[in-house]
């Protein structure tokens, strides 16, 4: 699988370990490492922001450019630098600055193009409204669908630095070979060990310990990925069980 | 599962799809699968927990590769519930207990975790174990309090019977307080009033518990609020149970966890929630000292809940007005303790109110908001709304003083010690104190000889009026036969029923009170004073001929007829 958001910079861990208020602290002073931490955050969170335009009953383009927008306000209007980066979460941040966002944007009798030329974000826009289309969540809190999808684009990019992280150890073969093997419960049409263990040539007791690995290693990304989005490392579980909450409440209408 | 959806709000651009729903067969998730990947994304959020990071990179190697090796296990299904699985496939279980074992599943309609219990495989086809089963599940499903667990459903899956409950979020109070070590007095004291309401619960359902203990009470807390629940009615049992269902009771086995059983409980006798308050005395203790009040192997125990006095030098440390609410509540005798729940709730503002001003909070003043339910302590069956089936194995543990009834009480014991006294009767006008001074001797029998495993008591009620060809003499004999293990109580005739009974009584040395029997003896006249009952006759004759053990019957004035000529027969007069 061809990670989406791979770069040098990624695989090189100097963001990875950037936790959201620092990248806060840093845009203060403008330092040019922490716009692109900023905005790999942001990037990574795209989606979901999106998703929630759209709920508000924006058209899927006027949704594009508020959340262009809202990006684009972020940054030039200081607005990063009036935040306490030790207090709350990024999601809880980004909600709420996004909500602000749409209803000064509401009361603008007229609402000029965001962005101009200038991309911040490079995105599938057609395919964020073709999973939109498909997820009709009505009977919840937009603010819990928000979190619900916070939670998937979480994961997904967890899942591409694990892909990414064994592409960069030259293990691209093995992580084709095992990812269907990451779930231990849910796996619909899992391959025999044997088939993996001959694609790879190895035994079945090593691809089972291969399988191990796999699995412990997503974890400790998805735990590192949320640790970058909260202030304080106690407070990564609080902040799984509040996404765990939102994709139960999801019901599964939240697209993966 | 194919769903079809359609935009409930109709928004512009959005089309009728078609998706691929699962559900997580390990937290009962609804999620979509549109890549073929399927996986949940809250079991790979929960692995990402910190515990579960831990305990991944400290399992075993083989352990973990073994969780590979197995297949997927089945989801098993019981009718709209499917048992969850772990994450190496495997149910999840709540608990194991003697009958069944606790499931947690999650309910496919209303989608919603539940707790499901399910009899064990090695009871299915024992018919008195599925009775025993659906009389836990009646009980527990007779009523609905915020601080019990509450049963839902109850059904039969192939050969599996089950019952589904609520399921409680948080942990066990055992589990809690092994966190956070010593429970401060006032959240300890608010698990044990939120406790007390479910009891008065159970009890408002003539219902006992019997197994109150921190590891059946769920607590959640959230920030400074606490909510506490009951759970598991396992062996709850009713106080006058019905006559089937008294036959699935072993009789003087011991139910309960012994380091918080009450000493009636040990006794081998039937108890009331007054026991119940006792377990909770001791759970209460345990919250504040970090152990329950006695320790050591069940016999010691036993003999600690039954005679010792309570360790108080443990509770230096807690406050005066929970030590005396401590002391009370761990009353050996059961009239000394607060009599039912309600009363106990009434009592507890006092006791934080007495914490929080530097109070202290005398015997005296609990004695004034506990009075000794009279009715409890005298039992007269017929001055009670009498229960409306008969209950054997029934034991008022009475603990009252009695004066000036030495002699009768010595006759009595000499009765018990004499092999060849078979029967005694208690002959006193009404009101002269028949039945306490019987009750009386009969509970310091409970405490003193409770080790005599051929020791069985009994005690009947029946039923006032009782019309028709079915008396309650008939429900008590049944009862009874089921009770000393007669294979089918429901054969024969009355007659054969009573000496099949007496047979079975006469293989131990037991002691048999039938007390007010007036009403089934025959009116005035020729027959005056017969017991009209023919199983009773029966079962008089044969105890009076062959029984090892002693009857005692209390009854009025009149002269009581027996169908027998032979038999040694003992008056005491009062």
């Amino acid at each position: 699988m061809k990670p989406k958001y791979s770069s040098p910079e990624i695989r090189a861990g100097g963001f990875r370990t950037t936790r959201w208020s620092v990248v806060l602290l840093s845009a203060r002073g403008e330092a040019s490492g922490s716009q692109a931490a900023l905005a790999e955050l942001c990037r990574i969170y795209w989606y979901p922001l999106y998703a929630f335009v759209r709920y508000r009953g924006q058209s899927p383009q006027d949704a594009q450019d508020l959340t262009q927008g809202f990006f684009l306000h972020l940054i030039e209007h200081g607005t990063l630098a009036r935040v306490d980066p030790l207090r709350g979460k990024f999601r809880s941040f980004m909600i709420a600055c996004l909500q602000n966002y749409l209803s000064h944007e509401a009361e603008s009798a007229q609402r000029l193009k965001r962005g101009g030329k200038v991309e911040f974000v490079s995105l599938d826009l057609q395919h964020a409204e073709n999973r939109y289309r498909l997820e009709p969540v009505e009977s919840l809190t937009p603010e819990k669908i928000f979190s619900a999808r916070w939670a998937m684009a979480l994961l997904g990019a967890a899942m591409n630095r694990l892909g990414s992280e064994y592409v960069a150890q030259g293990k691209t073969a093995i992580f084709e070979a095992l990812k269907a093997f990451l779930d231990p419960i849910n796996r619909k049409t899992l391959p025999p060990y044997e088939q993996a263990a001959a694609q790879l040539d190895v035994s079945v007791g090593a691809v089972k310990t291969l399988i191990h690995r796999l699995r412990k290693q997503y974890a400790a990304f998805v735990r590192e990925e949320i640790s970058r989005t909260v202030s304080d490392d106690a407070d990564v579980d609080a902040e799984i069980h509040e996404l765990c909450e939102a994709l139960i409440a999801a019901e599964g209408w939240i697209m993966p | 599962m194919k769903e079809e959806f359609k935009d409930p709000q109709d928004r512009p651009g959005v089309e009728i799809g078609q998706r691929e729903f699962c559900t997580c067969a390990a937290c009962g998730t609804k999620f979509s699968v549109i890549s073929d990947s399927g996986f949940c994304p809250v079991c790979v959020l929960h692995e990402a927990l910190e515990g579960d990071q831990e305990t991944s990179g400290k399992r075993d190697p083989e352990l973990a590769e073994r969780s590979l090796i197995e297949p997927p296990s089945v989801v098993r299904r019981f009718e709209n519930y499917e048992l969850m699985l772990d994450k190496d496939g495997r149910p999840i279980e709540l608990g194991r207990g003697a009958m069944g074992v606790t499931y947690k599943a999650f309910d496919v309609d209303l989608r919603c975790p539940v707790t499901l219990k399910v009899i064990s495989e090695k009871y299915v086809g024992d018919e008195s174990a599925r009775l025993r089963f659906l009389r836990e599940a009646r009980a527990a499903a007779s009523f609905r309090h915020p601080n019990v667990a509450s049963v839902f459903h109850l059904g039969r899956s192939g050969q599996d019977y089950f019952y589904a409950m609520e399921f409680v979020e948080g942990e066990t109070l055992e589990s809690l307080m092994k966190r956070l070590g010593l429970l401060e007095p006032k959240l300890a004291l608010e698990i044990v009033t939120q406790v007390t309401a479910g009891l008065a619960a159970v009890h408002k359902q003539n219902l006992v518990h019997r197994d109150i203990k921190p590891s059946n009470i769920m607590v959640s807390l959230e920030g400074n609020v606490a909510t506490a629940k009951i759970i598991d009615l396992g062996l709850a049992k009713a106080v006058a149970e019905s006559q089937s269902e008294t036959a699935v009771s072993i009789p003087g086995s011991f139910a309960g966890t012994p380091e918080f059983a009450s000493p009636e409980q040990f006794a081998g006798v039937c108890v009331d929630i007054r026991s119940d308050l006792y377990s909770l005395g001791a759970t209460l203790w345990d919250m504040l000292v970090g152990q329950p009040p006695f320790q050591g192997t069940s016999a010691e125990l036993m003999h600690q809940h039954l005679h010792a006095a309570l360790p108080t030098t443990q509770l230096d440390d807690v406050p005066q007005p929970v030590v005396a609410l401590l002391e009370v509540l761990l009353e050996k005798d059961p009239a000394q303790r607060f009599q039912t729940p309600a009363d106990l709730l009434k009592f507890m503002p006092t006791i934080t109110e007495a914490i929080d001003l530097g109070r202290t909070i005398t015997h005296q003043s609990l004695r004034k908001m506990s009075p000794v339910d009279l009715s409890a302590v005298t039992r007269r069956p017929a001055a009670r709304p009498g229960p409306e089936k008969i209950s054997v194995a029934r034991l008022p543990v009475t603990g009252t003083d009695l004066f000036g009834r030495e002699e009768d009480i010595s006759f009595l014991d000499d009765a018990w010690a004499n092999q060849h006294v078979n029967i005694v009767t208690v002959v006193a006008w009404a009101g002269v104190g028949k039945s306490t001074l019987v009750n009386h001797w009969l509970g310091r029998m409970a405490t003193e000889d409770y080790r005599s495993a051929e020791l069985v008591f009994g005690w009947s009620f029946y039923r006032q009026g009782t019309t028709g060809k079915s008396s309650s003499a008939d429900e008590f004999v049944d009862a009874a036969l089921t009770w000393f293990g007669d294979p089918d109580p429901r054969i024969g005739t009355e007659w054969e029923k009573g000496e099949r009974l007496a047979k079975l009584v006469a293989h131990r040395r037991t002691l048999l009170v039938l007390d007010g029997l007036e009403p089934l003896q025959n009116p005035p006249g020729p027959q005056e004073g017969r017991v009209r009952d023919s199983s009773l006759q029966a079962l008089l004759r044969e105890l009076a001929a062959f029984n090892r053990g002693l009857c005692v019957l209390q009854r009025g004035c009149q002269s009581l007829i027996l169908h027998i000529t032979n038999a040694p027969l003992f008056c005491a007069v009062s």
